[in-house]
């Protein structure tokens, strides 16, 4: 972790412009130089901070602790896409159509989101629903894809990304999606009976939907470790072959897990178009989430709560990667290398054993037995 | 629960015993039905012209003009009488040969075309030599993709490989006007990428997929950042790079319809059909090739009889690298001419489709990208003739016909035994 | 082994290194100045203009570039210093937004209709602060009026310009084909493209000829794009197949795309001319100058710093800005070397169509015309 925040602040540096103007005159004043260095680098980090937990320069808790909740909005998405693509991992199965899913279950749920009138919780939770239902026939549609013909879940997820991207694309050129009076490929904004309600007012982003999150987690985390069914998700990942032997329907769970993997990153979608998005969205309202859910999954070891955890840490980054950029001025590109470095560090424990000389736990125990390391 | 994060399902050969299968039956069934109500239900009228020369063609074919309506309808009969055939070799337990689906599938190709060019003229050359150039990027990053998982490495990277390398390429031919040196420089920087996935995910036993997505941010990110403060200021010295000119091959170029798409073409190319040939031939028939597909298969194994498994993944994860960096070098010194930003636009994860699309083949692999780049050049070519169909439908024809021809025609994979799984000596 | 990873990040920070060694050992500045947060005080002026770019980022080749040259351009005349902030997914323009506003910034422009909502959203919970958004009304609900009376929409009736530059390319085609592709089809790109077929068709009903628009379908509204604004091998071959059809003009329409078409021009070896958008690719891509037959401009970069400008001399003023023929927020680039290779009485003609579009005598359809 301290490695990367010095990798990354070497980057900072190396990229700054006052860094750059002070160093084209290194030789004469050297001083300066490392002056500029250490206030981008400081700048940068306490921008980060101060974008993702509290913020000193504003008067007052309430307004300090603002960007707390905005990396809980952030975080909304990713730990519900997260926990999709970290039960797909469990059964054995890559779900990379994050992106597709999302878009579809967003695109249905905001359907239902402006276009009907229903009573409120009622509109939510049917908006809800139908996003989600649309997210797991997305996603049960690679699972069916593999349960029959064995095609494999990589290729079709991939594939599935594209088509629902331009399928998206298509409606918003015509009156299923696009605003009326407008000409522009972006949906009305949702009703208000349809949106997930502020947590905390109208000063602060969090939505309800971090709620449903929460919820989502201890339902997948029961699902994995206490059901019936998580046992058959779990022995499949483990060895589909014994599996089979003992007894457990491989092929639907294939499609079960895909099912309820696509459900729940179409959980993610519900959140970005009625939760942070409410104004009418795009084709780029899935905004990477499902590339980043992969990420999370994978650094929250495909735990439930892991990923919860995991998505928290990078709603931060997203949440303080706009204060630095504001801020300081680090470009984007940069916040985002500086959060993939942070986040390789991270998944690297042995790595950072090595460097701090560190004793390894267990000795050369089964990578199963590490602790997270955070 | 370990490793989660394995694209691998070592599901049995049980299968394999059923000898009826009826899938490729049914798969060419379904295609007939889309023929005949598509073709010949909503037939056009009109003649559909083929053109079948370039203009620098030595001697010219004629244009071949099919009566749309007729042509389309002499097919489609043709398409279900295959059909008929393999449903009797179906009822025999017989394997449907494989150049059967093949002539299926130029058919059905053909017919479509003469369907969808009604009063307009395909121009068949242009149609491959497009198709090839939308392909050599994939196909060097499916084959830089079928090593690594063939020694046990998933290389989610490869996008981020292609861009590392397209940039490199880009920056040092442009500083050395020299596109050979890009030539290298895109492929130290595809082995750079390479050491940072097979320094972690081998030495640092991280999960090989996480590696592999956050080096496509950060490589993403990096060249991004580089190209608008660094490149864009100073595009003509560090992103004017000498581009490579199409070498003409005697003779060969002069074969009517295939020769201009693959005998005049840039070096990048010619070295894609001397690589496909070679990581083929060195995969199976090598002990190179041996040892790499043990490592991928049973490690443990590989490691009893003495191999070094962490050194043998370390270098050809490199080599792998290397391939694909070379592959990123065709964007911007064999096509556009110099660097953008992200442009590889998903190249990379099209490429690790036809990984497997290709059973971790790297002939096989090369087909499945140039079905690929076929489908996306048809498509590109159909809605300038003027298609029936809104453009995004057609955008997504491409994507469409690879997930056909995956659960129609390919089914069940098996990927390297231990593709994904970190070794750990114990 | 150990030491392969920090190798590998090694090399890619040398670039970075190496970039900075280039800049060599200037002579040190006579005095550090103040250079602190955002905004410079000392000169007089106490606007300071801020931008929000949308996905494509500041270095698209078109609007966000464009309206950030301009940013650059206004600021610089006032002596502010500006900041500028890329969105990198969908969900960046609400925060973006807000930390610019925390980081004291008056004057913010938005670029791109992606961004209407939230700056609406920003303007009204904000209304002591000026908001500008390029390529949007900011009118999203449709009452034909700005949502909040703290936005100014800066617009461009780009149809017009593509209208001249279409009938300019069907003037100067000697094969009878013209084409054209787009990056997506969205309105702010296939306004280009309509205007384009527009002013062929009308050059075919005046001269009585019957040149053909490959790649765009006035009656649908729809055409051939190439499903993203990448300048790769999908571009390069969306140019390559309109060349196989015959067409001797292009235009391609959607930031960098062009260049893939200007490769593709090259390596055809044919006399194929190329028509620009947004800038005068003749100034600001010169490596290509040979194959411009002319662009078609958009006059962001001039109409951003007016407003940053007409803000600190005069006050902010929220009139919804239209660029057309008539004030010269849109037009086209001089033929430059194809001065001599169209057709003499071009140019007239052009001038002709030109004052009869401001005069209304001639109707150009677009979403903006009114």
């Amino acid at each position: 972790m301290l490695l990367s925040i010095i990798a990354g602040g070497i980057l900072i540096a190396v990229t700054d412009e006052r860094v750059q103007a002070a160093a084209g005159y290194f030789f004469s004043r050297p001083l300066d130089t490392l002056n500029a260095i250490g206030q981008s680098v400081g700048g940068a980090y306490s921008a980060l901070f101060q974008g993702a937990i509290y913020n000193f320069r504003r008067p007052g808790f309430a307004a300090g602790i603002r960007p707390l909740t905005e990396t809980l909005t952030f975080a909304t998405p990713l730990i519900a896409a997260g926990l999709g693509v970290a039960l797909a991992f469990r059964v054995g199965l890559f779900n990379i159509g994050g992106r597709g899913q999302m878009l579809l279950a967003a695109a249905a749920a905001g359907w239902v989101g402006f276009s009907l009138d229903l009573p409120p919780v009622v509109h939510l939770l049917f908006a809800v629903l139908v996003g989600i239902v649309f997210g797991g026939l997305w996603g049960g549609l690679a699972g069916l894809l593999k349960a029959r013909t064995g095609a494999h879940e990589v290729i079709t997820t991939i594939m599935l990304n594209y088509i629902a991207y331009y399928l998206v694309s298509f409606l918003l050129r015509t009156p299923v999606l696009q605003a009326p009076g407008s000409n522009n490929p972006k949906t009305p904004a949702m009703k208000p009976n349809a949106t997930y309600p502020d947590l905390f007012g109208p000063g602060y982003n969090l939505h309800a939907g971090f709620l449903f999150a929460i919820v989502a987690t201890i339902i997948v985390w029961y699902l994995l470790n206490r059901s019936n069914l998580g046992f058959q998700f779990r022995a499949v990942g483990e060895n589909p072959n014994a599996a089979r032997v003992a007894g457990i329907n491989v092929k639907s769970v294939y499609v079960w897990a895909m099912v309820i993997s696509g459900g729940l990153v179409g959980l993610a979608g519900t959140a970005q178009a009625l939760g942070t998005i409410k104004t009418g969205f795009g084709s780029g309202i899935d905004a990477g989430i499902g590339f980043d859910a992969i990420t999370v999954a994978l650094l929250g070891r495909s735990r439930p709560w892991g990923v919860f955890a995991a998505g928290l840490l990078f709603g931060a980054f997203k949440a303080g990667g706009f204060s630095m950029q504001a801020a300081e001025g680090v470009p984007v590109d940069i916040v985002l290398v500086v959060q993939s470095l942070i986040v390789l560090f991270i998944a690297a424990p042995p790595l950072v054993r090595t460097i701090f000389r560190l004793p390894t736990p267990g000795s050369r125990a089964p990578r199963r037995r590490e602790a997270v390391a955070k | 629960m370990t490793v989660a994060a394995v694209p691998v399902n070592s599901e049995p050969a049980l299968e394999r015993t059923v000898m009826r299968s009826w899938k490729v039956p049914l798969a060419l069934g379904i295609f007939v039905v889309i023929a005949a109500v598509l073709f010949i239900g909503f037939g056009r009228d009109g003649v559909s012209t083929f053109r079948l020369a370039t203009d620098s063609d030595a001697f010219k074919l004629p244009d071949l003009v099919i009566p749309t309506r007729v042509g389309c309808v002499v097919m489609t009969v043709l398409l279900a009488a295959i059909t008929g055939y393999t449903v009797m070799l179906a009822r025999a337990a017989r394997r449907v040969p494989l150049w059967l689906i093949a002539v299926y599938g130029v058919l059905f190709v053909v017919d479509f075309l003469t369907w969808a060019s009604a009063g307009a003229a395909v121009p068949v050359p242009g149609l491959l030599v497009g198709t090839l150039g939308l392909s050599v990027p994939l196909i060097f990053g499916a084959l830089g993709g079928v090593i690594g998982e063939r020694v046990g490495v998933v290389n989610v990277a490869i996008e981020g490989q292609l861009l590392a390398g397209a940039f490199a390429s880009a920056v040092v031919a442009s500083v050395t006007q020299n596109a050979y040196a890009g030539l290298l420089g895109a492929m130290i920087a595809g082995v750079l990428v390479s050491f940072v996935l097979a320094a972690f995910a081998i030495k640092y036993l991280v999960d090989q997929v996480i590696v592999g997505v956050v080096l496509n941010v950060l490589v993403t990110g990096l060249t991004s950042f580089f190209f608008s403060k660094v490149l864009t200021p100073n595009s003509a010295v560090l992103n004017s790079p000498p581009k490579f000119e199409r070498i003409r091959i005697p003779i060969l170029a002069d074969i009517p319809i295939v020769g201009p798409a693959l005998f005049r073409q840039t070096i990048i190319v010619y070295v894609m059909y001397v690589a496909v040939a070679l990581v083929w031939f060195c995969l199976f028939k090598t002990r190179w090739g041996l040892r790499l597909r043990a490592v991928g298969e049973h490690p443990t194994a590989a490691d009893t009889v003495g191999i070094n498994v962490a050194r043998t993944r370390f270098w050809n994860v490199s080599l792998a690298g290397a391939i694909a960096g070379f592959g990123g070098a065709y964007l911007t010194l064999g096509a556009v001419g110099s660097f953008n930003k992200e442009m590889t636009a998903g190249a990379g994860f099209i490429a690790l489709a036809a990984v497997i699309f290709g059973r971790w083949d790297p002939l096989r692999a090369t087909l499945a990208a140039l079905l690929f780049g076929f489908a996306q050049n048809l498509q590109n070519v159909l809605s300038i003739i003027g298609s029936p169909v809104p453009s995004e439908f057609m955008l997504m024809l491409p994507y469409i016909v690879t997930i056909v021809a995956v659960a129609g025609l390919v089914g069940q994979v098996r990927a390297p035994a231990a593709s994904g799984k970190p070794y750990v000596k114990s | 082994m150990i030491i392969t990873p920090r190798r590998g990040l090694a090399a890619f920070a040398s670039v970075g290194a190496a970039a900075l060694l280039l800049a060599g050992c200037a002579p040190a500045p006579s005095s550090s100045g103040s250079s602190t947060a955002a905004g410079g005080s000392d000169s007089g002026t106490d606007v300071v203009p801020c931008m929000v770019s949308d996905t494509g980022g500041f270095d698209d080749h078109s609007f966000n570039q464009l309206g950030a040259e301009g940013l650059e351009d206004g600021a610089k005349a006032i002596g502010a210093k500006a900041t500028k902030v890329q969105s990198d997914t969908d969900a960046d323009y609400a925060p973006n937004i807000d930390n610019l506003l925390s980081q004291g910034c008056t004057l913010i422009f938005t670029v791109g209709f992606n961004l209407s909502a939230a700056t609406v959203e920003a303007a009204q919970a904000n209304s002591d602060v000026d908001f500008a958004i390029i390529d949007d009304a900011a009118d999203n609900d449709f009452d034909g009026k700005t949502d909040a009376d703290n936005i100014k929409p800066i617009l461009f009736d780009t149809s017009q310009a593509a209208f001249l530059a279409g009938y300019a390319a069907a003037s100067y085609s000697k094969t009878g084909i013209v084409g054209t592709y787009g990056g997506m089809n969205f309105p702010t790109v296939s306004i280009f493209m309509d205007g384009f077929a527009q002013g062929v068709a009308y050059f075919n009903t005046q001269k009585g000829k019957s040149v053909q628009v490959l790649g765009w379908d006035s009656a649908k509204q729809d055409g051939t794009f190439i499903g993203g604004f990448e300048a790769g091998t999908d571009s390069l071959q969306a140019a390559q197949n309109l060349i196989d059809q015959g067409a001797d003009v292009i235009l391609p329409v959607g930031g960098p795309i062009y260049q893939s078409a200007a490769q593709a021009i090259k390596d055809s070896g044919k006399d194929i001319a190329l028509i620009g958008c947004d800038a005068d690719l003749y100034e600001s891509d010169p490596k290509y100058k040979d194959i411009y037959l002319t662009s078609i401009l958009k006059g962001m970069r001039v109409g951003t710093a007016d407003v940053i400008e007409q803000a600190a001399d005069s006050g902010f003023d929220t009139t919804p800005y239209l660029g057309t023929l008539e004030n010269e927020g849109v037009g086209i680039a001089p033929f430059h070397d194809f001065e001599s290779k169209v057709p003499s009485e071009l140019q007239g003609e052009l001038d002709d169509i030109q004052s009869q579009i401001v005069s209304g005598d001639l109707q150009v359809k677009s979403y903006l015309a009114s």
